[in-house]
């Protein structure tokens, strides 16, 4: 039986915090011994190493667990030594291993509504099975929907922890800085509440610098994919998500950052003929994590590869350790989620601009009102560009309406028209 | 009773005010009110949409389309602004669909926080100061401390009176049901709270003094049953429950029910007096302290002698559609019977619908 058989039927009979931790140290053992050449590079061995020892520690020590969200300070979560765990990344996997429609199911016998996203409503079924330790609270933030206040909510009182829930204004003026840096420093003293251990400033300082670190290595990832070279897969590059959604403030988050970079400045040198492009793609949103033929039918089969992806296209700023609160706060706001839709059009442009984009896709999940409210506005200003516009709707880790024949009929479509213009 | 609701419906007709339109009641409507403009409850018609679904995708709700379609058709021309609440993701883009394709409308947004600790009303207080200078430069004119300290009082007996109509209106249905407590609740957000409040006085006066009481009412053996949601289309809901023998003895709607509980403070700062006021409400589902609804909800089933709860939601409403599962768990375990029902806006499955109610009320 291969390691990945092996994983799943550990996910999959009787499955408990502990089994999972074992069956994340198999997949860690399983990568660890995997040559770099298996890899889309030694970078991503790096973070596949980096996920799975992260997942052993995770479930195997309650202790010093933390349940996070995407956009949550999880700078603040390492400066109190402890581990975060995006609930997001467990949907994700459970997509993967092909197990989201039992965890839905279950959801639908307890009444929750099939229009709430499937990616809150599979962790909490995960954490109703019993699967995730019991962790020391959680922490999430209104960025970037409505669900997290309430998956979060659900899942606190199912385990009895605190949910610490951080409000993330909608402006980014002062008032809306100072309000959200306030409740950073607020959460923190609640963290030592709960904890019983004081922040130490070096242990704050040491987070934001390991959190510079890896912004810095963004910024300049960011920058490299600028290149007429397709760097890297978009497929590789929503993976980036795992890493600064998983390891922002950690020294093996700014390690691994920082092997990317320098795997992308490696390949800009590189005499390497690289990714063959035909046309070059902006990914917005996020892809569907169950097995699915999207982007490699448009990146391997087609050639049109997506040269940059909205969700890592932040502006990554420094965090100051004289100021770790406003800083943070700022960061945070910098998202372009966060708001009016203009920060995410703002972003949009400047991305086809610099990445000298020829098409646009965003992949529409069902029950993301947050993003799919603002397709109109987007789709009229790419246009004004004279590109295509792609809107594929679709579930990220719902399979069951998977239909890869329409898919393919109108990413032929679209392929054609990006040709065409 | 009906010549007391034609009172108020030619208040409306006499109403010269201009109007701000809002869709929530976290809407500040004291201020609105302070600036000298009558605050008015978007209700869009419920006809078929014609050109909302161009601009917001169909899993999106349905009252938020509808409020766009009405505006694309023109038929919002008459407002004077509208307010948008950050209540949820959908107000964020249908604003954001308002901002750069509807530009005939003044619109304001308003950043409303999740929770009412002192932060978050210190943060709500200087929200509020934005908003009042947008109704300032609007009307031209300041407003000051002290129509807004005159406003507050207003609104406080308003939601007073109302919250007297409902204690009435559950030991007086035969003199106001549920559906009279609906179009008043309705009449009374489009009229000045003064001409308001004298009316309402009058209703919660004639009901106070009536004899008839509770048992008169329940020896028809009709079910109580007691209703709970945010936007879901009341009246013919309220219509088929009695058609199907139950009796709607009260509801915690966002302008309906949940609408009067709350109370400003008279003395001190007042917009820091209505940053608090509003953030610390029975809540609705967005806020942090959600359950808390809950507890009203159970208080109010207890008031009103319901001896079950329907639970209503527009579709793809999160806020309230997911709490239904945690509400039903606590109810069970109180052994309190429950309905739910999701619906759009425009539509109205009716014979569906009446067949579950019917089953329900044969249950309790």
């Amino acid at each position: 039986m291969g390691v990945q058989e092996r994983i799943k039927q550990i996910l999959t009979h009787k499955p408990s915090p502990k089994k999972i931790a074992r069956a994340a140290l198999l997949g860690l053992l399983q990568k660890s011994c995997t040559p770099a050449g298996r890899f889309h590079s030694r970078a991503h061995k790096k973070l596949s190493v980096l996920s799975f020892s992260h997942a052993w520690k995770f479930f195997g020590s309650s202790s010093r667990s933390v349940f996070t969200s995407l956009f949550s300070p999880i700078e603040i979560v390492y400066a109190h030594n402890l581990y975060p765990f995006m609930l997001e990344a467990l949907s994700g996997v459970a997509a993967k291993f092909d197990l989201a429609k039992d965890f839905l199911s279950q959801m639908e016998r307890q009444w929750y509504t099939t229009d709430f996203c499937s990616v809150h409503r599979i962790f909490i079924s995960v954490a109703q099975h019993h699967l995730l330790p019991r962790p020391t609270f959680l922490l999430s933030t209104s960025n970037a929907c409505d669900g997290n206040l309430k998956s979060f909510g659900e899942v606190g009182n199912f385990y009895s922890r605190p949910h610490l829930f951080i409000n993330v204004p909608y402006f980014r003026d002062d008032e809306s800085v100072q309000y959200l840096a306030q409740q950073l420093q607020s959460s923190s003293r609640q963290i030592e509440e709960i904890t019983g251990k004081k922040l130490r400033q070096r242990d704050l300082e040491r987070s934001m610098y390991y959190a510079n670190r890896a912004s810095k290595a963004f910024r300049e990832i960011n920058e490299l994919r600028k290149n007429p070279k397709a760097l890297m897969y978009g497929e590789e590059g929503l993976g980036l998500l795992l890493l600064w959604g998983l390891f922002m403030g950690s020294r093996q988050g700014a390690a691994a950052a920082e092997s990317y970079r320098d795997e992308l400045q490696r390949r800009v040198t590189s005499t390497d003929k690289g990714i063959p492009v035909k046309k070059r793609l902006l990914w917005l949103h996020l892809k569907p994590y169950y097995d699915n033929n999207i982007l490699p039918m448009l990146e391997k089969e087609l050639d049109a590869v997506v040269v940059a992806e909205e969700i890592n296209l932040q502006p990554w700023p420094e965090l100051n350790p004289d100021d770790p609160w406003k800083s943070l706060a700022q960061k945070m706001l910098s998202q372009a989620w966060v708001g009016n839709a203009q920060h995410r059009i703002q972003n949009i442009r400047k991305a086809i601009e610099e990445y000298r984009i020829d098409g646009v896709v965003h992949y529409s999940h069902w029950g993301c009102r947050q993003s799919n409210g603002a397709v109109r506005l987007i789709r009229d200003a790419v246009q004004e560009y004279g590109i295509p516009f792609l809107e594929i709707d679709g579930d990220l880790v719902d399979s069951r309406n998977y239909a890869e024949g329409q898919i393919r009929t109108r990413v032929e479509g679209f392929m054609e028209v990006m040709e065409g213009a | 009773m009906i010549t007391l609701i034609q009172q108020l419906k030619s208040s409306i007709l006499e109403n010269r005010k201009g109007k701000i339109g809002l869709f929530c009641p976290y809407s500040v409507e004291e201020l609105i009110d302070a600036a000298g403009f009558q605050p008015v409850r978007l209700i869009p018609g419920r006809s078929e949409l014609q050109l909302a679904n161009g601009y917001l995708p169909s899993n999106f709700c349905s009252y938020l389309r509808h409020i766009v379609d009405s505006a694309l058709r023109g038929e919002l021309k008459d407002l004077s602004a509208i307010v948008f609440n950050h209540s949820c993701d959908g107000a964020r883009r249908t604003f954001d669909v308002f901002d750069h394709y509807i530009g005939d409308i003044p619109a304001q947004f308003i950043d409303v926080p999740k929770a009412g600790d002192e932060l978050s009303v210190s943060y709500f207080r200087k929200q509020l100061v934005l908003f009042r200078a947008f109704l300032e430069k609007l009307r031209g004119e300041a407003i000051t401390d002290e129509s807004l300290s005159r406003s507050i009082v207003r609104y406080n007996w308003n939601r007073e009176l109302l919250r007297r109509l409902y204690r009435c209106s559950a030991s007086q249905l035969q003199n106001l049901g549920a559906s009279d407590l609906m179009l008043i609740l309705d009449l009374n957000m489009s009229i000045p709270k003064d001409q308001a409040n004298k009316v309402l006085e009058e209703v919660c006066v004639e009901c106070e003094l009536s004899d008839d009481t509770l048992s008169a009412v329940s020896a028809g053996g009709r079910k109580r049953v007691f209703i709970s949601g945010n936007m879901f289309d009341s009246l013919p809901l309220f219509d088929f429950i009695e058609e199907c023998g139950g009796l709607v003895v009260g509801d915690d709607f966002c302008f309906g029910g949940r609408y009067g509980q709350m109370e400003t403070a008279e003395e001190g700062e007042p917009l820091t007096a209505l940053a608090k006021g509003y953030l610390n409400r029975v809540p609705c589902g967005r806020m942090k302290n959600n359950t808390d609804r809950f507890e009203f909800l159970l208080d109010e089933i207890e008031r009103t002698d319901a001896r079950g709860i329907i639970y209503t939601s527009l579709k793809f409403c999160d806020h309230f559609l997911v709490d239904y599962p945690a509400l039903k768990e606590l109810l069970d375990g109180k052994g309190i019977p429950s309905l739910f029902l999701e619906g759009e806006y425009f539509s109205f499955a009716a014979g569906q619908v009446k067949t579950r109610v019917e089953a329900f009320l044969e249950m309790l």
